[in-house]
């Protein structure tokens, strides 16, 4: 249990990523603040998982945002792990994607780190310890086609964690993000219900690389987040990591690829 | 002269390195319009370009907005028929850290460097694919593959706009029409002016502008501050069809300082 004198807030928990994490950091020991922007999901999850409580909270609001952290503090007194999970996806041209349906994605993919990680930093600063972790995508790095709005967000969010692990380089606190290979049918079905368009077929995901074992990425993430959780991660931050092969050409036409 | 007849747009090109890409541009024979939310500015650099004999148009146009960016694009088709080159180059910082970082000035950074580059990237995209070519340069930064502290907006719009020109290079690849970043790194601009002494007053203790110049220079290998002209080089060769097959790239200038972490 090496996680066993630490509390961890995360941020979103619609997909197979987010609940492997949360799952993971229970058997470990660590209590959690499990949120989701539909309430019943974070409860469910909590429902599965030990030393959990659940609460709804759109992390494109700084007043959400803080009410998690406050709940937290009063439940457990301290923050020492923040997990940012919030993903969304939009396939579609560039040329179609309109100034609302950017916002939705650009917002809820990066905005939602800078929330997140203001808001938890005082605690964390407080007591000269914590760990950030903003689960991204390897889109970020290899930017694929009608994915466009997607692949700014997330290297966005990654620029923000870069920064940030500059300024509190001396507060004893990592702040590293990750990069699945693979973006979930949670998150294209949740950018489709958030910005009006039709929702993905059942089961459907987007592939980034031949490499990947979709069914143990998510296992293989929870590992590392853990690690980066715990005290033998001390050393590492401002990185940001790929767990899958770096074949950044491969998913060209992306659209081609998006079947299960 | 490597572009003549060509139309280019320069967004942000009332001063700075957007000035410098407008005069060499039009150096290279290209009809250039200059475009800037200061329209007193835009007309300036205008003149001095009617001065080189070329073909220029002044247009207002804020890059945050869908309508004014319509209507650059609209005005740049009347006048020339066609735009075979955009250079997204509006842009703007500010320095805090994270944690007393408000609300607006996320928005404000990520706003016009980001989304702003999406709105006249699509705006002039939808028009590159009626000709099946063009090319697309947008102006990033070294901040868009590194990291530094009270600037977590600014890098993370960077970022985004080193991401968003893979995706919309591999989108229009098959319209031959190629699309690339470029990252400067530190270059003497009003923009750099006004860093440097958020610098100074940020780090106290009686730090000086001078000071940190001295900083910037020595951080950069080739132990210089880099002048607007020096990027504007690259973007011209990135204009030209010398760079007919590189798309999707993110081009440091930034005299060997490396920002990677």
């Amino acid at each position: 249990m090496r996680l066993s004198d630490k509390t961890a807030v995360v941020f979103g928990c619609n997909g197979t990523i987010a609940k492997a994490i949360c799952k993971k950091l229970s058997q470990e020991g660590c209590k959690i603040v499990v949120t989701d922007l539909k309430k019943d999901l974070a409860e469910q999850l909590v429902s599965e998982i030990n030393n959990a409580v659940g609460i709804g909270a759109d992390v494109r609001i700084e007043k959400d945002v803080k009410k998690v952290i406050n709940l937290a503090l009063e439940k457990f007194g301290k923050i020492d792990v923040a997990i940012n999970c919030s993903r969304v996806a939009l396939l579609k041209e560039t040329i179609e994607f309109s100034e609302k349906e950017w916002d939705t994605i650009v917002d809820f993919n990066a905005k939602s780190m800078y929330l997140i990680a203001k808001s938890v930093l005082k605690n964390m600063i407080d007591n000269n310890s914590g760990s950030i972790i903003g689960i991204t995508s390897k889109a970020a790095k290899s930017g694929p086609a009608n994915f466009s709005a997607y692949a700014a967000s997330m290297n966005a969010s990654i620029g923000l964690l870069r920064s940030l692990s500059c300024e509190v380089r001396n507060n004893n606190i990592q702040v590293n993000a990750l990069c699945p290979g693979y973006i979930e049918h949670e998150e294209l079905a949740l950018g489709a219900e958030l910005t009006g368009n039709k929702p993905p077929d059942k089961g459907i995901y987007v592939q980034f690389s031949p490499l990947i074992d979709v069914t143990n990425e998510p296992e293989a993430l929870a590992n590392l987040v853990a690690y980066l959780a715990s005290d033998e991660g001390r050393f590492i931050t401002g990185q940001a990591y790929h767990l899958c092969d770096d074949d950044v050409t491969y998913w060209r036409n992306l659209g081609l690829e998006a079947e299960m | 002269m490597r572009l003549k007849n060509k139309t280019a747009i320069i967004t942000g090109s009332g001063r700075g390195m957007g000035k410098a890409f407008a005069l060499a541009l039009a150096k290279e024979g290209a009809n250039v319009v200059v475009s800037d939310i200061n329209l007193v500015e835009v007309k300036q650099v205008s003149e001095e370009i009617k001065k080189l004999g070329c073909e220029t148009l002044a247009v207002k146009a804020d890059v945050t907005s869908k309508k004014e960016v319509d209507d650059l694009v609209q005005k740049t088709l009347k006048k020339f028929g066609s735009i075979d080159i955009l250079v997204s180059n509006a842009g703007v910082s500010s320095m805090e850290y994270v944690v007393d970082m408000p609300e607006e000035k996320w928005d404000f950074n990520i706003d016009i460097n980001l989304k702003g580059t999406f709105i006249v990237t699509k705006a002039v995209a939808k028009e590159m694919i009626k000709k099946q070519t063009g090319k697309i340069i947008c102006i990033a930064s070294m901040a868009g593959k590194g990291g530094a502290a009270t600037q977590a907006h600014y890098h993370a719009s960077k970022h985004g706009v080193v991401a968003y020109v893979k995706s919309l290079a591999m989108e229009l690849a098959s319209s031959r029409i190629t699309v690339n970043s470029v990252c400067p790194g530190a270059i003497k601009t009003s923009m750099q002016d006004r860093e440097v002494k958020w610098s100074a007053e940020i780090r106290g203790a009686g730090a000086t502008s001078e000071e940190i110049r001295e900083e910037l220079s020595n951080f950069t290998p080739l132990g210089r501050i880099g002048q607007p002209e020096d990027v504007a080089k690259v973007v011209v060769f990135l204009a030209s069809d010398d760079a007919a097959f590189m798309t999707g790239q993110a081009i440091n200038v930034t005299g060997g300082q490396v920002n990677t972490m």
